[in-house]
């Protein structure tokens, strides 16, 4: 009887759990570019069941009512969505993909400024210093991530005012970030970024994502799975006036065929014959190709490849003086005339084919990616080299009028050499004459010396090659365990070989070019077999197209594995990952230098570093409109190549036991979002600790070059970030978005110089850097804007920022002690107290200049024309700093070399690099 | 929705203030140079003045070595030295904190003031270096060698690095200056302690001039000499070398005139003696830095006869002295004259006297120098520019020269040749025939010695008075010897008249000539009389 009563019990208790047994799942994508929306609400008919999407935008509901129901989708930024399904008891129906459609206007438009903005960022110099703009576009919902990439760009505003090695780029989920400099490379793209890579999921901060661990200053993944793509055609072209005049584009998708093929191919090509910046030129082109097979419902496998030759000649950061005497903040010294054609020194050349294969799976609960990537970078640059001869670039600081004044007054000579370069061009330019005539005299002169004396050319254009084979596994996975929980996992594997070499670009008119070391040579009295790059094959002539100068290898080997858990609840998500990597590298040096003769060739000390990290994420869901998030994150990371080896051209010498750096990173975001207004406001701070950080200079002190390694450097990023949109009406939308913060060094890290010739010991020495600012970003930057969707689909953007708070990137050898300092004393006569004096002078020699604050006015005009139901035309024109500002500096830093003898601050002026005032963008383009 | 912007208000102040508060940026701290630990100091600087490093030759050079007790001989001075104005030259002078004693160290770099700064402290280890006299000037330095003998020459400077290190910052305030006169020095020159005492020592000098003052440059041009000597005196006549370098930055600057106090190092030379080594002009005190422009002969041309010179510059007062100076129409003032006296013979004194071309009016200049003959003969006509020089009584006597005090009220005294000759402009040849002579009796002399205007008129006047007899004719000399004595000519009616000779004229002892003849003589005043200077004996003319 007990037993009856129990059973129809648990019976009665198990009906209500059988009536609802049924379960749904499925992904909700942005209808647009195909990728994923995490985050969205899937709310089952009126019954109250909601759950919400996770990173890699799948869900389920486990305990469904069976029978016809209507899955509501909402998310912020899109137009909501809704899908009918037939559901059954003890059964999972896949209620398949379900798009939703981007709500903001002018999305099209969006795409071809950013495009714009993506090659402007393309400015690196040939040390790679390059700060490639953090563009980390709209997840539509977010005011001031959209700001920032769009409008901060001009002063190299940096996210958080992280360096790019911050932020992760994955191409369909294989993380692009060189393992040489740590950062990604965003010419890769070639400027396909609206038609090739323009599926893109982007990840905000220190959030969850699906296709990796991401990074503190966010992440970006690329899809270019050619089923994703719309079919069609889109064709543009463009004229500029910036570093390139002339693009023109096209792509064309099949989308998937009835076969289960689909094709996607896109071409573009950038030209100008010069650009904005006299002496400069831009050719490149770039062809993408993605081919797709749908195997059956689960499989699928892609192929994506491709490359883009470039050749350009940019400008390079110069002294004020060279400005303000050229009357142009966009003088570039690396040019002069030849022929009548304007030559220029510094070329660029790049070509990165690359090749991917992709495996994908997915099913109702599981999706997986597995990948194989190889890879080629191929990127030279070129420079003036000379020998026993003046110095040929047109600012050398014996060409300039300052050298000249008297005690900072002006003289015969001063003012002789100000009127030549005001009035005169082809002093202020490279004379490329004299140097062929230099080299002729040369070959003169040889033809009666025995060969053993002959001399080689006296100048020399060389190349400087920085190549990588890249050997990329990649394999992740989304799984989801319950309605509420899912798992990401991944792991990958990075094999890259650099190899680092100069080759003669062209000798000039000279016969020959001997390898040895021009510096060294300038140094007193040192032994000649120093003076060797290779002590194997000494005094080697060189000719066109041969090594020399330096040639080394580095193998690096990157390991990472990663698992993460995202937990939906109705007021909560929570996530929180795990990630694991091993990184080891060794340099294999192919040629025996003469200053580290047993330290130069071969295969040197392999470094291993064993990293990990660890992050977590909240966010409450007040209510329909308002949201708490928090996040934290605790990592180590090993340090890049480039800050690990003190002279990798010379040897194989490496800082003292490094370390892998820390990382503490917490954010807390309030947002809300209601029909007409919405935003966030952020507070974020982030802590590195234990960073190496490496220069080099030329050390009068030393009568040498120097090498220079910062050790266990600690730097706070911290600040707010604000976004808001309002929506005046329908169609008229303001926003406002900014950011206020400080990036500092917070503490006085200990430094170890390393003199390159030999024959001083290497010295260590505290460099006094707390509280002074990283450089070259502004810490504050603030837009306000209006955008229109107009009638007849005209669209009209005008915005204004303001930025600020820039500083100088600073040479840590102005932040030591100096002992010598005290003998500038100027004398009883001019300073009574001495030690006034020096506090104040030591004061000036440690002031770290800040650079002037930018306001720049935008206009952005856009139009859809459509001429049928298939056909339709758009016309983009954009219009950057309208106003003509032509004070905005890009990049700052202070020259490494020191006055020792007076502690002039003037005598070695810092270096600039000035933004283009207007900068205008006309784009047309059709798609069918 | 108020709320809401308000909370959004707070919480971004709240975030911007706690990114603000970023503090102040941590500069490296000023070094100030310092001893190392374990080096003490056990040596005086006056000590080390002895033997066996001091020595009597003019040049030795000993190696020093150490102290009684075998530790190294460790010094402290401070820097009184500095070569930051070129002209101080290689060399490092340091004074003992206490006694302010002298030391020269002599170091192979230029540009010293840098890192040894003056008023610093330095701390030096002497042990190693060389000690001894260069041509009679203490010094340490380096051991070189002259004619085959040891002798002291510039210590490296990379050595001199590694013995001696800066105390501290500049403490200029606390330099010790010694005031010396000229005097003092000169008798230390012979006394060794003294010598020893007053070497390698910063001292101020004053009351005193230069010489060529207005006139000569600190130092003559590179191109000329490497170093100058120029003169300061003092009003005893007493005077010391100072020696500027060609490279100075004050090398063509003028000297000043006037009386001025002068601070500097004193060095020493051979048998020259004392030398005074300038750091720069701050340690030149004077006012008056004008330079003279030396008077252009086309442009002077006399615009006031001598009459109306006396007669604007005259005083009824004993004593005056009044500044000469411009005409009614404000040019300088310029008279013309012929030089009617000579000092050949050393009975005028350090005065010329000159002659109005057509009157034969008189004038008395007290020029403060010797042997005015040679340059300014009798018969010779010069052109004066008188503004700026001064004129007045001198004991009633009227004469134009140069400002003087005596008991505390601006006197007459001698101009400085210097300052007679630039004013003054010869022209053409020396014409002694034309001497015009006034012939005069004592009645007249006595009636005009009450009257100002005919005093004035026959004052320093070259006069003749005939049929005079000498009192003591025949027998007297002309003049004590070394003493200046009155002699007197009676004339016929018995009258006399003063003349007055000095004990250090050529003709001192000559007899007086006996008989009667006419004597030819300058007509002096002395108080409240006549008296006759004579030229020479050719004065007394006619007697048997």
């Amino acid at each position: 009887m007990k037993l009856k009563l129990f059973l129809l019990l648990l019976l009665s208790v198990a009906v209500p759990a059988l009536a609802q047994t049924a379960s749904v799942t499925g992904r909700v994508v942005d209808a647009d570019t195909g990728n994923p929306i995490p985050g969205a609400s899937v709310t089952i008919g009126d019954g109250g069941i909601n759950v919400t999407t996770g990173v890699a935008g799948d869900f389920s509901v486990s305990k469904a009512p069976a029978g016809a129901v209507v899955l509501f989708v909402n998310a912020n930024g899109y137009a909501s969505g809704s899908k009918a399904v037939e559901l059954y008891n003890n059964q999972s129906v896949d209620a398949g993909t379900i798009k939703l459609y981007n709500e903001m206007a002018g999305g099209e438009f969006f795409e071809e400024h950013q495009d714009m903005l993506f090659d402007e960022a393309v400015l690196e110099d040939e040390e790679g210093n390059s700060q490639s703009l953090a563009a980390l576009t709209g997840a539509a919902d977010d005011v001031y991530y959209s700001t920032a990439s769009y409008n901060f760009g001009p002063m190299y505003f940096r996210y958080r005012g992280y360096n790019s090695e911050y932020q992760q780029v994955y191409i369909n989920g294989v993380s692009f970030n060189d393992l040489i400099r740590g950062r990604f490379n965003f010419s890769t793209l070639m400027g396909l970024t609206s038609r090739a890579f323009r599926n893109k999921t982007t990840t905000l901060g220190l959030g969850a994502a699906d296709y990796g661990f991401g990074d503190i200053g966010g992440s970006i993944n690329y899809n270019t799975a050619a089923s994703a793509y719309a079919p069609g055609f889109n064709g543009s072209a463009a004229y500029t006036n910036s570093n390139y005049m002339f693009r023109a584009m096209a792509s064309y998708s099949t989308g998937v065929n009835k076969h289960g093929w689909a094709f996607t191919v896109a071409g573009i090509g950038r030209y100008s014959d010069e650009g904005v910046v006299e002496g400069t030129f831009y050719n490149s082109g770039g062809l993408f190709f993605s081919v797709e097979k749908v195997l059956n419902k689960n499989h699928s496998l892609m192929l994506t490849a491709f490359g883009g030759p470039t050749q350009r000649a940019n400008g390079s950061p110069t002294y004020q003086e060279a400005y303000d005497l050229v009357g142009s903040n966009l003088y570039n010294p690396n040019w002069g005339w030849q022929d009548g054609k304007k030559r220029s020194a510094r070329i660029i050349e790049s070509f990165d084919p690359t090749f991917m294969l992709n495996w994908l799976y997915k099913d109702t609960k599981t999706s997986a990616n597995t990948s194989l990537t190889a890879r080629w970078v191929n990127y030279s640059s070129s420079a003036l080299n000379y020998y026993k001869a003046p110095d040929p670039n047109p600012t050398y600081y014996r060409y300039l009028p300052s050298y000249f004044l008297d005690d900072g007054e002006p003289t015969a000579q001063s003012e002789f050499y100000t009127e030549l370069w005001k009035n005169n061009e082809a002093f202020r330019q490279i004379k490329w004459d004299n140097l062929y005539q230099a080299n002729y005299l040369n070959n003169l002169a040889n033809e009666n010396l025995p060969d053993d004396q002959k001399k080689g050319s006296s100048y020399i254009q060389e190349k400087r090659h920085s190549n990588q084979f890249n050997a990329l596994f990649n394999s992740y996975m989304n799984h989801r365990l319950t309605d509420n929980l899912s798992v990401q996992a991944g792991v990958s594997l990075n094999y890259t070989r650099a190899s680092f070499y100069k080759t003669i670009r062209d000798l000039l008119g000279g016969e020959f070019w001997v390898d040895i070391d021009p510096f060294s040579d300038r140094d007193i009295a040192l032994d000649p077999e120093m003076l060797q790059n290779d002590l194997d094959h000494p005094n080697r002539r060189v000719g066109k197209g041969d090594r020399f100068g330096y040639d080394y290898n580095i193998n690096a080997l990157q390991a990472t594995a990663w698992l993460q858990n995202v937990i939906t609840l109705p007021k909560w998500d929570i996530n929180y990952g795990l990630k694991i990597s091993y990184t080891q590298f060794q340099r294999d040096g192919k040629m025996r230098n003469g200053r580290a003769p047993d330290n130069s060739l071969g295969k040197g000390k392999t470094h291993r570093f064993d990293d990990g990290a660890i992050k977590a994420g909240a966010v409450y869901k007040v209510d329909g409109h308002n949201f708490v998030m928090v996040h934290g994150e605790y990592a180590t990371r090993a340090p890049l190549v480039d800050n690990i080896y003190i002279s990798p051209r010379v040897k194989d010498t490496a800082v003292d036991d490094p370390k892998s750096e820390r990382i503490l990173s917490a954010d807390f975001t309030y947002g809300w979002n209601y029909r007409r207004f919405r935003g966030a406001i952020s507070g974020f701070y982030t802590e590195l600790s234990d960073l190496t950080e490496r220069s080099s200079f030329y050390d009068d002190r030393y009568n040498t070059f120097v090498n220079y390694v910062l050790k266990g450097a600690k730097k706070v990023f911290k600040g707010v970030e604000l976004g808001m949109a309002y929506r005046i009406t329908p169609s008229l939308t303001a926003t406002a978005a900014g950011t206020y913060a400080r990036y500092q060094y917070k503490n006085n890290p200990t430094c170890i110089g390393s003199p390159e010739n030999g024959i001083y010991a290497d010295y260590t020495e505290k460099v006094y850097l707390k509280n002074y600012y990283v450089g070259s970003t502004p810490q504050y930057a603030s837009n306000i804007g209006l955008d229109w969707a107009a009638p007849k689909n005209w669209y009209f953007n005008i915005n204004a920022t303001w930025q600020g708070d820039a500083y100088v990137n600073l040479s840590p050898v102005y932040h030591t002690a100096l002992p010598d300092l005290y003998t500038a004393w100027p004398g009883p006569d001019v300073a009574p107290d001495e030690e006034q004096w020096l506090k104040e002078k030591t004061k000036e020699m440690s002031t770290q200049d800040k650079l002037k604050n930018s306001f720049s006015l935008n206009l952005s005009i856009g139009k859809t024309l459509y001429i049928n139901r298939k056909v339709s035309m758009n016309f983009n024109l954009n219009i950057n700093n309208i106003l003509n500002n032509e004070d905005v500096v890009t990049y700052a830093y202070q020259q490494s070399r020191m006055d020792i003898k007076t502690y002039d601050r003037t005598k070695y002026p810092n270096r600039y690099l000035y933004a283009q005032g207007t900068r205008v963008f006309f784009n047309v383009g059709v798609r069918f | 929705m108020k709320n809401k912007l308000l909370y959004i208000a707070s919480a971004l102040l709240a975030f911007a203030g706690f990114t603000a508060c970023d503090d102040d940026w941590d500069t490296p701290p000023s070094v100030v140079p310092s001893v190392p630990a374990g080096i003490t100091v056990n040596t005086s600087i006056a000590d080390l003045k002895t033997s066996p490093y001091w020595s009597d030759e003019r040049n030795s050079a000993t190696e020093i070595g150490k102290t009684a007790d075998g530790k190294d001989i460790i010094i402290r001075g401070r820097v009184v030295s500095s070569d930051s104005a070129g002209n101080i030259y290689k060399n490092l002078v340091i004074q003992d904190l206490e006694t302010g004693d002298g030391l020269t160290i002599s170091l192979d770099t230029t540009s010293i003031y840098k890192t040894w700064q003056i008023g610093q402290e330095v701390v030096i280890n002497l042990t190693g270096l060389y000690a001894g006299m260069y041509n009679n000037l203490f010094q340490i330095g380096g051991l070189g060698e002259y004619n085959g003998a040891p002798s002291m020459t510039f210590a490296a400077a990379s050595t001199f690095k590694e013995h001696a290190w800066c105390d501290g910052l500049s403490n200029w305030q606390e330099i010790d200056t010694t005031e010396v006169t000229l005097a003092e020095l000169s008798a230390a020159n012979n006394n060794p302690e003294q010598r020893r005492h007053y070497m390698s020592r910063i001292v101020r000098i004053k009351d005193v001039r230069w010489d060529g003052g207005g006139k000569l440059t600190f130092a003559e041009p590179a191109s000329v000499a490497n170093n100058t000597n120029r003169y300061i005196k003092d009003s005893e006549g007493n005077r010391i070398i100072v020696r500027n370098s060609s490279h100075a930055t004050f090398q063509g600057v003028v000297l000043p005139k006037g009386t001025g106090s002068v601070t500097g190092i004193l060095s020493y030379y051979g048998t020259d003696g004392w030398q005074l080594m300038l750091n720069n002009l701050a340690g030149v005190d004077f006012e008056d830095w004008s330079v003279d422009t030396p008077v252009d002969p086309s442009e002077l041309e006399a615009n006031t006869t001598i009459a109306e010179f006396k007669q604007l510059y005259w005083s009824s007062e004993r004593n005056s002295a009044t500044l000469v100076g411009k005409t009614a129409n404000d040019e300088d003032m310029v008279i013309r004259g012929r030089v009617v006296s000579s000092d050949a013979a050393g009975n005028v004194y350090k005065n010329l006297i000159i002659q109005d071309t057509e009157t034969g009016e008189g004038l008395t200049i007290g020029i403060n120098a010797k042997n005015l003959y040679l340059e300014y003969p009798v018969g010779q006509e010069i052109l004066i520019k008188v503004t700026g020089l001064y004129a007045g009584m001198y004991n009633n006597l009227f004469q134009l020269g140069g400002l003087g005090e005596f008991n505390g009220a601006p006197s007459m005294t001698f101009a400085e040749k210097e300052d007679f000759t630039e004013k003054t402009v010869k022209v053409g040849t020396p014409d002694p025939s034309a001497v015009k002579v006034t012939t005069v009796t004592i009645p007249e002399l006595t009636a005009a010695n009450a009257n100002a205007d005919q005093r004035r008129n026959l004052m320093s006047r070259m006069v003749k008075l005939e049929n005079m007899t000498w009192d003591g004719g025949g027998s007297l000399t002309y003049a004590e010897p070394q003493t200046n004595t009155n002699r007197y000519l009676i004339d016929a009616l018995g009258k006399k008249i003063l003349v007055r000779n000095s004990g250090y004229a050529s003709f001192q002892s000559n007899i007086l000539p006996a008989g009667t003849g006419s004597v030819t003589a300058i007509l002096s005043y002395y108080a409240t009389d006549w008296q006759l200077v004579l030229n020479d004996t050719d004065a007394c003319q006619g007697f048997n």
